[in-house]
């Protein structure tokens, strides 16, 4: 009952948290973006313009909510909810802090802490998925939400892969598929990412490409398919997709910092839950800075780039490294 | 070799996102304009010849030069409207003015919802920013 009641709280709490994180998220990206490019950004609503997201959101609130005429109403309604449902169950299992000690047990800021996280983490991401693809087809025939939604799908099948394989190389060196675990295991050595350079490039390009951020946003392409997918959406429905897409966004910078750079551990000044959690957040800020720095520095790349990063050179490399991981942990390598 | 241009292409969005920005902070602080800005027109009814070339010239036909015939029988100039709304301020009546009977001012605040205030007529035309010196001086 008690954990019930515990994971109940914390999904309340981690509900308001990402709600928040991705209202300033949008200031931030604009802010940043607009400061790239010699331009001031939002700036009137409040402390340089920090308030602006709030009332973007209240006058999305009160728009005219349209569904066109010949779309699937139901798959229509449905999209946005399961790309949202599918970001949020992601990020359940990923560990927000370094947890503690107390009085009969360990507090875990993941909302639950399973053995498979890792797992779960890939069957969600597949399944928010769908909710693109649905928000394609459902938009009635329109053509600019069916290409964006058939490229998320080629795109997320394609990366998808490249993801899996590169963080099998920590899950085979810490023998754990659960992040807490894995974290501890880093903390013995240096972190993986010491091990692992090519997995851990590998994984930073496909993470763009997943979570559909510059320089892979194909499936949101703003000028060849003006947003894709959510072209047909307004009002709140359409607020849904950014929002998701934001949340994947952290939750993937969140598992680059656990898989590969130690998590809460620190060069210097770690142990205990303050300095972790300072550690553990520079980190995943870092990585969330780096996707809007992306943003304002990279051009977009072509589809069929795009397809033959994944597939000519990322699949046959981090297949590659696998074997090499197998081989030098069964060799009982130095260092491995 | 060693993703070098990606590695400059990151420097250069990274050194600009310290740099200050080029925006002008426009309705709450004036723009200064150029000395020979093209906004508000202003005529000189003294000058005008009535040869219609500026209205002849005008690409959205938004000037109208009104000529009638005073009791002598000697051609006058009755009126002069410009219909601002529809005027794209490309300067051609003050190039083909034989007489420089036409300027045009930096007079550029001029915003309205109500259309009908932007029709100007040659008695508001002749007097384009003598306001705004006034509010100076």
């Amino acid at each position: 009952m008690m954990v019930v009641i515990w994971g109940v709280v914390k999904f309340i709490v981690l509900l308001v948290l990402l709600s928040v994180y991705v209202l300033f998220m949008t200031w931030f990206d604009r802010k940043v973006i607009a400061r790239m490019q010699n331009r001031v950004g939002p700036k009137l609503i409040g402390f340089h313009g920090l308030w602006q997201p709030l009332a973007d959101t209240i006058k999305s609130f009160w728009k005219e909510d349209s569904i066109p005429r010949g779309s699937y109403r139901f798959l229509f309604w449905l999209a946005p909810i399961i790309f949202t449902t599918c970001a949020f169950a992601i990020s359940f299992v990923v560990p927000f802090a370094p947890p503690i000690k107390i009085a009969g047990g360990v507090l875990h800021f993941s909302v639950v802490n399973i053995n498979v996280a890792v797992l779960f983490v890939f069957a969600f991401l597949g399944l928010a998925s769908f909710g693109v693809l649905f928000a394609g087809i459902a938009s009635g025939g329109s053509k600019y939400p069916y290409i964006g939604s058939q490229r998320e799908g080629a795109q997320m099948i394609s990366y998808e892969i490249i993801l899996a394989l590169t963080l099998l190389n920590p899950i085979l060196m810490s023998q754990s598929l659960n992040f807490e675990t894995i974290v501890a295991a880093q903390t013995h050595h240096l972190w993986y990412a010491f091990y692992q350079p090519v997995a851990f490039v590998c994984y930073l390009i496909a993470m763009f490409a997943v979570s559909a951020k510059v320089p892979f946003d194909l499936p949101e392409a703003e000028s060849e398919i003006c947003c894709g997918y959510f072209v047909e959406y307004s009002g709140m429905k359409m607020g849904l997709f950014p929002f998701a897409q934001y949340i994947v966004l952290l939750v993937m910078s969140a598992i680059m910092v656990l898989m590969f750079l130690g998590g809460w551990t620190g060069p210097f000044w770690s142990g205990g839950f303050i300095a972790g959690f300072i550690w553990y957040w520079v980190k995943v800020a870092f990585f969330v800075f780096l996707f809007t720095w992306a943003w304002g520095t990279l051009p977009r790349y072509r589809y069929d780039q795009l397809m033959d990063i994944g597939w000519k050179i990322l699949l046959p490399i981090s297949v590659l490294n696998i074997f090499w991981t197998g081989f030098a942990l069964s060799a009982h390598l130095p260092f491995f | 070799m060693f993703f070098n241009d990606l590695r400059k292409g990151f420097a250069l969005t990274f050194k600009y996102l310290f740099k200050k920005p080029v925006t002008e902070n426009y309705p709450y602080e004036k723009i200064e304009m150029p000395e020979r800005a093209r906004w508000l027109h202003r005529f000189y009814p003294d000058k005008c010849i009535m040869c219609k070339l500026c209205e002849n010239i005008c690409p959205p036909k938004c000037i109208a030069v009104g000529i009638g015939k005073n009791p002598e029988g000697k051609r006058e100039l009755r009126g002069y409207d410009i219909k601002i709304d529809r005027c794209i301020f490309c300067g051609l009546c003050v190039e083909v003015c034989p007489t420089k009977a036409i300027t045009m001012t930096d007079v550029h605040e001029f915003a309205d919802s109500n259309r009908n205030k932007f029709h100007f007529n040659m008695e508001q035309l002749s007097h384009t920013g003598e306001e705004e010196q006034k509010k100076v001086g």
